[in-house]
């Protein structure tokens, strides 16, 4: 499992990736591979607010329909409409595939360093892998 | 494991859609739902299909053919009293996770152990199941079963159909076959053999095969459904869930809210075209042909995104043709020129009315 050593990440495996004042975020390797292969990306519009550990957009792979939470307040400044119309690219480049770009943030959720998520993801990976089917 | 067992109030789709959300919402701790249901005559597509693409709405309006949108991703897929579905329901996710926990206290993921709970119903009614590609059952050669999911909060459920005794013709009849039909964003259908039970096992019916999942359901979880009622509180918030499942804003999704869809059949194949429209316009479009041709829809996004909604600015896209060269496949770009001409053609002649507002 990859993790980007400059992301800061949720325990929901979203990624935050801060420059300026706003901030992209996508969803982890570990949520990619945990999802399989993705079909469907539902985003936001652009000016949408998202919330802080709410929800703010879907995912749907073979195994799951998906809510996507989000790392922080603020205003959705720019979507990534490339991912919508090829929503693999959240598999095959999890952490070049953004889903928004973030404005105005005035909240965070919990975030975690590339190292926390780390041994947060092998602490689950650790939990056993029962058959999955 | 507290297990609970219900069943559906009646046979309109949007009610028992709406009874499984408030199941996956109310469902606690430790507790694992079996929901069975039945719809009449609908089409049901998954939650991020385009209405429009996988049936023919006219048809089911003529004949009181109801069409749903469910919760979970997939195909769409049809209705009437010969299917039954079930819906099983647990919390499997640590509070406000998106993602399946790994650690499963107890027993496996909930996928494979639905699976398993199908598989045992059906063999003790003599049918010899297995499990197919990833999400279906397959007993006597063709498809009697297929399943899809969702996660809502940290809540699980996983549902699916069994088809007792389907109208076939009808299932043909109101689902569109897919043949080279390119999707721009909106999940497609597979479009699978499928199988009545009764063609297997004559004797079997819908009663039946509710006892027998209830019984492999207790059996897999090694308990006893408890008897659950639902409250007022209950029904009253499933009537307002209804109201969303039933309305177009839910049912036709996105594409209907500033849609502008066209329609042409053409010598080679027909074309249907949905715009999104952004202050007059083309911020999005969908474009559908039955013509077995792979870069027409991306020449086609190509020449109009960001192209004012009106027939002189789509025949000036048109204009300077030369065959998109660089974005189609080797091959094939004399006929996509001449298609792509035709279309811009007809384009040109249209007539939008009103402002894009």
């Amino acid at each position: 499992m990859k993790v980007r050593e400059d992301y800061k990440y949720t325990r929901t495996h979203q990624w935050l990736s801060e420059e300026g004042g706003s901030a992209l975020v996508g969803i982890t390797d570990y949520a990619q591979e945990q999802l399989g292969g993705i079909v469907f990306v539902s985003l936001p519009e652009e000016g949408e607010a998202v919330a802080a550990g709410r929800p703010f957009a879907e995912v749907e792979s073979a195994k799951v329909v998906s809510e996507v939470h989000s790392p922080v307040s603020g205003i959705v400044g720019e979507v990534n409409e490339a991912l919508a119309d090829e929503p693999d690219m959240a598999n095959e480049d999890p952490y070049g595939a953004w889903f928004v770009r973030v404005e105005g943030i005035t909240a965070y959720a919990e975030l975690l360093s590339a190292a926390e998520y780390t041994a947060y993801v092998e602490g689950l990976l650790a939990g056993g892998r029962e058959g999955e089917g | 494991m507290r297990l609970s067992y219900f069943e559906g109030l009646g046979m309109d789709p949007y009610e028992n859609l709406a009874m499984e959300e408030r199941l996956v919402d109310i469902c606690g701790e430790g507790e694992a739902i079996l929901y069975l249901w039945q719809n009449d005559r609908t089409v049901v597509i998954g939650r991020n299909q385009d209405a429009a693409a996988e049936c023919p709405l006219d048809l089911l309006a003529r004949d009181g053919v109801r069409l749903a949108r469910r919760n979970s991703g997939g195909g769409a897929v049809y209705h009437d009293a010969g299917n039954l579905n079930f819906s099983i329901i647990c919390r499997e996710f640590p509070r406000g996770a998106s993602m399946p926990r790994q650690k499963m206290p107890r027993q496996k993921m909930p996928r494979q152990k639905q699976k398993e709970i199908v598989l045992r119903a059906l063999s003790s009614l003599g049918i010899e199941a297995s499990a197919s590609g990833r999400n279906d059952v397959t007993a006597g050669g063709g498809k009697v079963s297929g399943f899809a999911y969702y996660a809502r909060g940290s809540s699980w459920c996983g549902h699916g159909t069994l088809m007792v005794d389907v109208d076939l013709e009808s299932l043909q009849k109101y689902l569109f076959p897919k043949r080279g039909r390119q999707m721009q964003r909106g999940v497609a259908s597979e479009v699978a053999r499928v199988k009545n039970l009764r063609d297997i096992n004559p004797d079997i019916g819908v009663g039946d095969l509710m006892r027998s999942l209830r019984a492999s359901f207790e059996g897999a979880f090694c308990g006893k459904c408890c008897e659950s009622a639902l409250s007022d509180s209950d029904l009253s918030d499933i009537r307002m869930r209804r109201e969303r499942f039933a309305s177009d804003a839910w049912i036709y999704g996105k594409w209907a809210r500033e849609d502008r869809a066209i329609s042409r059949r053409f010598g080679w194949g027909r074309v249907t075209l949905r715009f999104r429209v952004k202050n007059g316009v083309i911020s999005g479009l969908k474009a559908e042909t039955d013509a077995m041709d792979p870069g027409l829809a991306d020449a086609l996004r190509e020449r109009l995104i960001g192209v004012p909604l009106d027939g002189d600015n789509l025949k000036a896209a048109f204009s300077g043709n030369d065959g998109g060269a660089g974005c189609h496949p080797a091959g094939s770009g004399e006929d996509d020129a001449r298609e792509l001409m035709e279309i811009g053609e007809w384009l040109g002649g249209l007539s939008f009315g009103g402002s894009g507002e």
